[in-house]
């Protein structure tokens, strides 16, 4: 037998075949779909219809092979070899499919046949003057990337020597859990862009430019933006965990490449509204969806091709660059030729009456959110501009916050102004009488923090260094502001809907909410992010210090001493330097508990990681201490194993909690909007009949109260402490070439059961002591062993002793935190009731009110409405006649 | 077409265009230069007086001078690239791969060496083993760079290596 033979791998050898397949069914589907709706032939309709479905089938196979070799070590393919190794964990074998440029690809084109199979079996039938032309513009799409997957970058090509025995490993910095959904939803957001485009295309081809398409664009267009800003925020979060600057936005290229399009989809979310409410803008909703979709390619082309240099760009290929360029140029070219065609069509002639007019307030909006887009594209590819007209040229961060923040705070206005606003015109009484509130709002707000806190009037750069104004004062009067605007108008909805329903607030509430989700939804959306500004405002304030401590655990009772230092309100106490080191890096931990008026307030373990394979390249593990306020960020900068020396840079990151709540709150808000009308309409349907249903009722919402306070205590009690990975010290010192994992393996069941119930405490993602395959988990194994050493395991009440025995100890020196099923096993249930429990609240809520609108007619002991109330109900009526 | 309309559209033209004007200008005042070592000094230091600069060079070899002076740490070294050498000066962290001939970009501003003289001699006092003491500043350009950021990649790696280091710093 030859051993040098090259290994045949079957999986690629499928997987390449399933390529091919697809690529073949996809230029058919194109083929077909643009004749049949040309040829109005319905024959080559559905044949295109059910071949996307097949293409869909076909990468959904090559897909499922990529993963499959990921998780067999298949290293015989090349992608695999170079993103993931025997070590890394299933998780991370799992999200190394998207890891690397090629799989990436192939993700792109996995999601995009998953949602175009969704939007095409959802719209086939309402659409069949243009559904040919729809498939043939995604198809056209598929085509692109499934040309580079073939012809350029083969995820599944093969090494045509002998491949390696282990792969090169995940980069260090992709190995964070941010990381495993961060990149999906950012894909997943560009991807999304694609079916709005391909209906625009559809609408344009087929000249059927009324309004219906655009129903079916804008749930499309929704799911992008969601995606998108989920895709931006996780990115945001990664980088303030792993990167250690401090921050969480610094204007990286890949990061903007997202953004472009978050802008554009946003603007084209508001300007549909006009729309439909004014038959206007066809042409500019046309184009914004054309902007987005553009701006997503765009973005691949830049991150992919090397345009711009970036901390998790994929690096130069010029032969991509080129593919790329060639694409935008076809999109572009049947893009704006399909546009100018279509002019007649698009024509409206309805004027703004008024500026003081919603529909003015959008378009402001929309010119606002298209400057944003413009300007992030201009200063992210101001370095490939000027050093194409000679030397390179960078902006920095510095110079996109003395933009950005006036028009985002524009835009904040405009999210609180126009829902106070009437459509065609608002008259001044109207003006005072909604302006009033959230005015007062904004001038308590700005007068209380000038009274309260002095120092808040810190001057930021606006345009340039020379105009310098309290933007973070002028943030906070903003956010009040919309506070204001958008709680009053809920205020006032309600209140008009319990007069005219009879039912109860909350009831009041759900209801309007749920009849017309759209608006209530995107005034969620607008708190979510006057609550994001709170973070951003925040940002003004923070304050940062480096710190070398010579030697560690010099420290006095109260944390002062030399290993300490000071620094806002609290002490820093450098107590020790740990070293441990597994199977897949080494680990250099500091210990440094944080003190403040002489009471400690929490041990915090910053660490830097040096993977073994990835050498010269250490990961910064920071340690977080979140607080309401502000967070204390500690970062170990730098240190020298022999003499215990260790750098430090301390952040104060006042505010930046309201950074993710209100990304959470925004994500609630895309999520009202997305409740399809058929869970209503269930709503409505659902109704119980006897007085027992109505007790189950009752007793359903009680049980579901009490579940969410339960699942939401039982969460906050499983957190883990505030801080770095804590690692024991004095375990697991050196790499061993047997590997940890291997080490101290349990030597019968009873030993195996106590491992699998404790947790490994040095950063595998909630593994037990049984599966990590650090150092630590290698201790802690012989722990056990040693602990059952003796005990008598003949029978099952010996060996439940024992194994009950180990348990108490290790609970007894770590705490319960260290055992994998809590305690109470009630309590593995609580999350899942809390999670469920906010739909259930809803269902049951929104039930009962539809319940009360239904006997209305039949209920009138219901308070009338007051004289005062009728334009607001008309409004509201009017607006909930329109639902979606 | 009405006076009106045009009226509407010279408006737009304008915002768009004075938009657009002012952001390249303020673009041009803003950016941070790029300039290898012997670029710098062959352009002559006037011309990058009062500029961000972003100075690419390799480490020399045995000229990392760094000094713990109370809690905060501060050095110098020398970047020398085709033969031509500057002065650093930089504080607090650095990357894991600053080292002896590493390639580095250090950002910063040029200032007249003799202005940092003191800050070389307060390195060289808090060293126990003052190798490589004094310091002179303006021994190699009468400019130094006071450097507030540095990326670097490890010298082996530089072959083909994708892209340089994140340090704390990075931007």
């Amino acid at each position: 037998m030859n051993h040098n033979a090259v290994p045949f791998s079957p999986i690629a050898l499928v997987g390449t075949i399933a390529l091919l397949g697809a690529y073949a069914v996809a230029a058919w589907c194109a083929a077909a779909g643009i004749a049949g709706n040309a040829l109005k032939s319905r024959r080559f309709v559905s044949s295109s219809v059910y071949g996307l479905y097949g293409f869909g089938a076909l990468i959904g196979l090559a897909s499922s092979l990529m993963i499959y070799a990921f998780v067999t070590h298949d290293f015989s393919i090349k992608y695999v070899s170079e993103v993931s190794d025997v070590t890394m964990p299933l998780s991370y074998k799992v999200t190394a499919f998207w890891g690397g440029l090629d799989g990436s690809l192939l993700f792109w084109v996995l999601v995009l046949a998953l949602f175009s199979t969704i939007a095409i079996v959802v719209n086939h039938k309402r659409h069949r003057d243009m559904i040919g032309y729809v498939v043939a513009t995604i198809m056209i799409v598929q085509i692109f990337f499934l040309s580079i997957l073939i012809f350029t970058k083969n995820p599944f090509a093969t090494f045509l020597t002998q491949p390696p025995i282990d792969g090169k490993g995940l980069n260090p910095l992709l190995q964070n859990y941010w990381m495993v959904i961060h990149p999906p939803s950012l894909y997943t957001g560009f991807v999304a862009a694609t079916i709005p485009f391909a209906f625009a295309i559809g609408a344009l081809a087929s000249g059927r430019l009324d309004d219906l398409w655009l129903g079916s664009v804008r749930v499309w267009m929704l799911i992008c933006f969601g995606f998108l800003s989920l895709g931006l925020i996780l990115g945001g979060r990664w980088a303030y965990e792993e990167l250690g600057w401090g921050g969480y936005w610094a204007w990286d290229p890949v990061e903007n490449a997202g953004f472009m399009p978050w802008f554009t989809a946003t603007a084209f979310l508001h300007s549909a509204i006009i729309q439909e409410q004014r038959g206007t803008m066809k042409t500019w909703n046309l184009s914004l969806v054309v902007i987005t979709f553009f701006l997503t390619i765009f973005g691949t082309f830049m991150t992919r091709s090397g345009a711009v240099k970036s901390v998790h760009a994929f690096g130069e290929d010029n032969v991509l660059a080129l593919q790329f360029i060639a694409f935008l140029g076809l999109i572009a070219c049947v893009s704006i030729g399909l546009i100018v065609y279509r002019a007649n069509k698009l024509a409206t002639k309805t004027q703004f009456e008024s500026f003081i007019s919603r529909e003015f307030a959008f378009l402001l909006n929309n010119w606002i959110l298209l400057a944003c887009a413009f300007f992030v594209l201009f200063a992210t590819m101001w370095p490939t501009i000027t050093e194409a007209f000679g030397s390179r040229e960078e902006l920095d961060a510095k110079f996109f916050n003395k933009w950005m923040p006036v028009l985002g705070l524009i835009l904040l206005w405009l999210a609180g102004a126009a829902p106070l606003l009437a459509w065609r015109k608002t008259t001044r009484e109207r003006l005072w009488n909604q302006f009033f509130w959230p005015t007062v709002a904004t001038a308590v707000v700005v007068v209380g923090i000038l009274v309260l806190f002095p120092n808040a009037t810190h001057l930021s750069p606006i345009f340039s260094d020379r105009v310098r104004v309290p933007l973070a004062l002028i943030t906070f009067g903003m956010v009040a502001f919309t506070f204001g605007s958008i709680i009053q108008e809920y205020v006032r909805g309600t209140s008009v809907r319990m007069k005219k329903s009879g039912s109860d607030p909350v009831s009041s509430l759900l209801g309007m909410v749920l009849m017309n989700r759209r608006k209530y939804g995107g005034y969620i959306v607008h708190l979510g992010v006057a609550v994001l500004f709170v973070g951003f405002a925040g940002k003004a304030y923070d304050r940062m210090i480096d710190r070398t401590i010579e030697k560690a655990g010099v420290v006095n009772a109260d944390g002062t001493g030399t290993s300490s230092f000071s620094f806002g309100d609290y002490t820093f106490a450098y107590e020790r330097f740990i070293h441990t080191s597994d199977d897949h890096k080494d680990a250099f931990t500091a210990q440094v508990s944080i003190w403040r008026d002489g009471e400690k307030i929490t041990t915090v373990y910053p660490a830097k990681w040096d993977y073994h394979k990835q050498e010269q390249q250490m990961t910064t593990e920071v340690a977080i201490t979140v607080q309401p306020t502000e967070d204390v960020y500690v970062v170990l900068t730098g240190f020298e194993l022999e003499q215990g020396v260790a750098n430090f840079r301390v952040y104060l990151n006042p505010l930046i909690l309201w950074v993710w709540v209100g990304f959470l709150i925004l994500g609630v808000g895309t999520l009202v909007c997305l409740i399809p009308q058929f869970v209503v309409d269930w709503l409505v349907g659902w109704r119980p009949k006897t007085p027992l249903g109505r007790a189950a009722d009752v007793g359903l919402l009680v049980a579901i109260v009490v579940g969410v306070t339960l699942g939401i205590a039982s969460q906050a009690h499983a957190a883990p402490p505030a801080g770095g990975e804590h690692v024991p010290a004095g375990m697991g010192m050196g790499a061993d070439s047997e590997g940890w994992a291997a080490k101290n393996r349990p030597e019968n069941d009873t030993q195996g059961r106590a491992m699998n119930e404790l947790l490994c405490p040095c950063g595998c993602a909630h593994q037990t002591i049984a599966d990590c395959p650090c150092s630590t988990a290698a201790e802690l194994r012989r722990k056990v062993m040693d602990l059952m050493a003796g005990a008598d395991l003949s029978n099952d009440e010996g060996r439940q002793r024992a194994y009950d025995a180990v348990l108490a100890q290790f609970v007894k020196e770590y705490g319960q935190t260290v055992l994998a099923t809590p305690k109470s096993q009630v309590s593995w249930l609580l999350p899942a009731l809390a999670a469920v429990g906010g739909l259930g609240v809803l269902v049951v809520l929104g039930r009962r009110w539809m319940t009360h609108r239904a006997a209305v007619p039949a209920a009138p002991a219901a308070a009338a409405p007051q004289p005062g109330d009728d334009d607001y109900a008309d409004k509201l009526d009017d607006e909930l006649s329109r639902t979606d | 077409m009405t006076s009106a309309t045009i009226g509407k559209i010279v408006l737009t033209c304008a915002v768009v265009l004075g938009g657009a004007g002012f952001l390249v200008y303020s673009a041009f005042g803003s950016t941070e230069k790029y300039r290898m070592v012997h670029d710098l000094v062959h352009d002559g230091f006037d011309k990058w007086k009062d500029t961000d600069l972003k100075v690419h060079g390799y480490v020399q070899a045995g000229s990392i001078i760094e000094a713990i002076e109370g809690q905060d740490t501060d050095r110098t070294f020398i970047l020398e690239r085709n033969g031509v050498r500057i002065r650093v000066f930089s504080k607090g962290p650095k990357p894991d791969t600053f080292k002896d001939r590493a390639e580095v970009i250090a950002t910063g501003r040029l200032v007249p060496g003799a202005d940092l003289q003191a800050r070389a001699d307060a390195i060289c006092k808090a060293l126990k083993n003052p190798t490589g003491c004094p310091i002179r500043a303006d021994a190699e350009q009468k400019m130094v760079l006071d450097s507030t950021d540095m990326t670097a990649k490890c010298p082996s790696k530089y072959d083909g290596a994708p892209a340089i280091e994140l340090n704390p710093q990075y931007k």
